[in-house]
Formats: C-alpha cells, sequence, structure tokens
C-alpha cells in the first residue's frame, strides 16, 4: 500500500498533468487501422470478450451515434467489462488522496471544461482522450510508482483512448470517435468563440460555448447569427441569455430597449433596464475626457452593479473607489 | 490626489514599504487591448511590496499595484491622450473595472 508519496514521486506532479492535459486537448488524427485493431482486439481481449467483427469510424459524437442506430445488430454494449476491476486494484494499493493531484489538474483542464460540455451529447461511449484525468491517474502510477502489475492489464485501453474521441464497445462492432479538429479558448481558458463553434469536429458537427457556458444548437445564432433586443428577450435561460447580451454588448441592449435613466449629472448617465427574471442591467454612461480627431466627445458605457444610486457612485465604483474620495484633479 | 487617463487612475498615498524597480524608461502601467498603446508614467519606478507582476498588471489589470514617482515629477504619456504632469510622491495605481454577474472585468482603451 502507498500511504505516502516520496519528494521525487510528488515533483513528477506538473509533468504528467501537463503530459495529459496535451494529450486531452489536441487534434491529432486517428493512428493507422493496425494500430487501432491491435489495442481494440487487445482491449476486448484482456476483459474475456470476443474480438468485434467490425471497427467503424466516426469523425464526431453525433456520428458515432448515428452508426449505433443505422448498425442492425451491433451487439449488447461491452463498456462495463471494459477496465473493470482495473481501478479497484489500483486504488486498494494508493491510500486516499495519493496521486489525485495529477488528475485534479488535469480534470480542471479538460474533463470540466470540454468533456463535461461535449459528453451530453455522447451516448453508450466510453474513455476517450477527454477522460485524460482519469487515463493520468493510472499513467502516473503506473510509471512513477511502479504499479505495473495493478495497471498493466490497463494499458491497451489507455493508449487506445489517449489517440482517439471516444469510442462504444460493443458486441459485434468497435465505434470509434476521431478527435475534435478544433478548440477555441478564452484568456481564461475557459472554452469560447465569439464566431463560430468553440469545439469543432471533421464533419461539422460541434459544440458552441461563450465565456465556458453552452449555448444550445437551436440558439447558435447567438454566436454566428444576427442578435437583436426581441431575440434577446425571448431566450428563457438566464444564463445563456447573459450570453447572448455579452455578444450584442450591454450598451447596446440597454440603450435599444425601454430603459430608464436613475440619474443624471455631469458625470454622465446611470440607466437601468429591468430585467423579469434576472438582476437588473446599471450602465453608466461617460463621455470620454479626449476628443475625437473631429473635436467632439464620444460617449462610452461600462456595466456597474446594480446596487448603484448615481452616475458618480458609478464611475467611482469601477475605480473601486467611494464616491465622496472621487475627485480626479485631472483627467485625459 | 486623483490623476486619471483613459482607463487609468493614479491615486497620491503615503510613502510606502517596498523595494524600488529600477526603471530608466518609466513604468508602463496600461496596454490597450487592440491598439497596442501604452499608458506610460515617464519619471517612475515601480515599487516591489510582495509579488506583483507589473508587465501582467499592464496587460490585463488586476489588483493594484505602487509606484514612485521622483522628485522632478513624472509624466504620464498616452498616444491618444493628453499628457499629464503628476507630481514626486507614492501612487496606486487602479485599473478601470466593469461589472458582469459573473465576475469583475478590467477595462482596456
Amino acid at each position: 500500500m502507498i500511504a505516502e508519496l516520496t519528494e521525487e514521486q510528488k515533483s513528477k506532479f506538473g509533468e504528467y498533468a501537463e503530459k495529459w492535459t496535451k494529450i486531452g486537448l489536441n487534434t491529432d488524427e486517428l493512428p493507422s487501422m493496425d494500430i487501432l485493431s491491435k489495442l481494440i482486439n487487445d482491449v476486448y481481449t484482456i476483459a474475456g470478450l470476443t474480438i468485434p467483427n467490425y471497427v467503424v469510424l466516426s469523425d464526431s459524437p453525433l456520428g458515432g451515434v448515428v452508426t449505433k442506430n443505422v448498425w442492425d445488430n451491433v451487439g449488447a454494449n461491452v463498456g462495463d467489462n471494459v477496465g473493470a476491476n482495473v481501478g479497484d486494484n489500483v486504488r486498494a494499493n494508493v491510500g486516499a488522496n495519493v496521486g489525485d493531484n495529477v488528475r485534479a489538474n488535469v480534470r480542471a483542464n479538460v474533463r470540466d471544461n470540454v468533456g463535461a460540455n461535449v459528453r451530453d451529447n455522447v451516448w453508450d461511449m466510453i474513455y476517450g482522450c477527454h477522460d485524460a484525468d482519469f487515463l493520468s491517474f493510472y499513467d502516473y502510477f503506473y510509471h512513477v510508482c511502479n504499479l505495473k502489475k495493478e495497471v498493466n492489464e490497463l494499458i491497451p485501453l489507455v493508449e487506445l483512448s489517449k489517440s482517439i474521441g471516444w469510442w462504444a464497445p460493443y458486441e459485434n462492432v468497435a465505434i470509434i470517435q476521431r478527435k475534435p479538429i478544433e478548440y477555441h479558448f478564452n484568456g481564461n481558458n475557459q472554452l469560447h468563440n465569439p464566431n463560430n463553434m468553440a469545439v469543432k469536429y471533421r464533419d461539422g458537427w460541434g459544440v458552441y460555448m461563450w465565456n465556458g457556458t453552452r449555448i444550445p444548437f437551436n440558439q447558435s445564432w447567438i454566436i454566428d447569427g444576427e442578435v437583436n433586443v426581441e431575440k434577446i428577450d425571448s431566450i428563457e435561460n438566464a444564463e445563456v441569455r447573459r450570453c447572448a447580451i455579452e455578444k450584442y454588448t450591454a450598451s447596446r441592449y440597454v440603450t435599444e430597449s425601454y430603459y430608464q435613466i436613475i440619474d443624471q449629472s455631469d458625470w454622465g448617465k446611470l440607466l437601468k433596464k429591468t430585467m423579469t427574471d434576472d438582476e437588473d442591467i446599471m450602465m453608466v454612461q461617460v463621455k470620454n475626457s479626449t476628443p475625437e480627431h473631429d473635436g467632439t466627445f464620444k460617449d462610452y458605457f461600462l456595466r456597474v452593479p446594480p446596487t448603484m444610486t448615481t452616475a458618480h457612485e458609478a464611475i467611482a465604483w469601477t475605480f473601486d473607489v467611494n464616491a465622496v474620495d472621487y475627485n480626479p484633479l485631472f483627467e485625459s | 490626489m486623483l490623476y486619471r487617463q483613459g482607463d487609468l487612475l493614479l491615486m497620491k498615498v503615503d510613502a510606502q514599504s517596498g523595494d524600488l524597480v529600477e526603471s530608466k524608461n518609466g513604468c508602463i502601467i496600461g496596454y490597450g487591448e487592440v491598439t497596442g498603446h501604452k499608458h506610460l508614467l515617464k519619471g517612475a519606478n515601480w515599487l516591489q511590496q510582495a509579488c506583483e507582476d507589473f508587465e501582467d498588471f499592464a496587460k490585463n489589470g488586476g489588483d493594484s499595484v505602487y509606484l514612485r514617482v521622483n522628485d522632478d515629477g513624472g509624466e504620464l504619456v498616452h498616444e491618444e491622450h493628453d499628457t499629464i504632469h503628476i507630481p514626486p510622491g507614492d501612487y496606486k495605481v487602479i485599473r478601470q473595472r466593469e461589472y458582469t454577474p459573473e465576475s469583475i472585468r478590467y477595462v482596456y482603451d
């Protein structure tokens, strides 16, 4: 039983987290059919199953589901047999919490981010590159902690899973899904693409994401179509509606809607858009201190907390200063 | 005393502790997100109090940082804003922010 890791073993956390994050997010093509077939055969054999008659490749999770549904006789899903007991074997030899660091790191980057948002569309499928956190756990213990005997039977599954998307093992057919061809992230490492799919597969299927929030297919117009106030107001889900408002810009949404002027002074205007099932949107509208080339002064808008009561308080808030203290000596 | 240039605010504060980070060309306190324009305070040095990453602050905003303007005073310059003369002393540098229901975001002009 490994009750505690050595300092040398702990020092490998970063290396394995990085390795499996890269595996989980790369867009590599599948290995050759010879390699794939060998790995699949090994996985089935280790699980005590008969090698499937067919290996079918699909370009996306959708393709995998379609294949399953049009195939006459895929046989029973044998996913539960694959890799069974190996987890227990390793856990039995590793004390609680030991080694979860690598897995937790990879999980944050791959599974919680990509896997969770694509997985809802995956049916009957098991381990693939998006389960890199699971795979990293065993890879780490196999190589760093020398749990060769305990993990050995899982190695073909690890090798197969890291080079594919998800896959579905049936009695007669193994459906293998290719990896995505594109991932897009924002600066906070959240899936995000303001103009197209954030995760895209070879057959054109994919997932729309706005700063980590999944946009339903029937509302993909938020990302790649025409957005207007009426369409935004028709979105029932408040979280998705916020994404649409952000895409359209809150200032445009408020000023093109019915809004109230809460306060108006030399500091600017405080505008409020009342929302029915979400917090109200409060914007402060101020003039730029520096003139444009034509001598005019451009307005700009900043969203502020809905608790603001004056434009002065709102503009002070944007600099984390109390209104009574906010009175710049010079502005440009 | 407050001095504001676009999305950056300089707040005069009491003398601060910390190590002066010598910068012959002054301190870049903010970059524009798209234009690459920069807010440069000539005649000043950063004050390192903990593990502040001044370059990251200039690019991404974040918690306030401090700097010291030399005895001759400094000049805050930017490609699209009027220059502001800054008197000697220690200053807190604050990046303008915006509210969203999910998080606070820093503003870039």
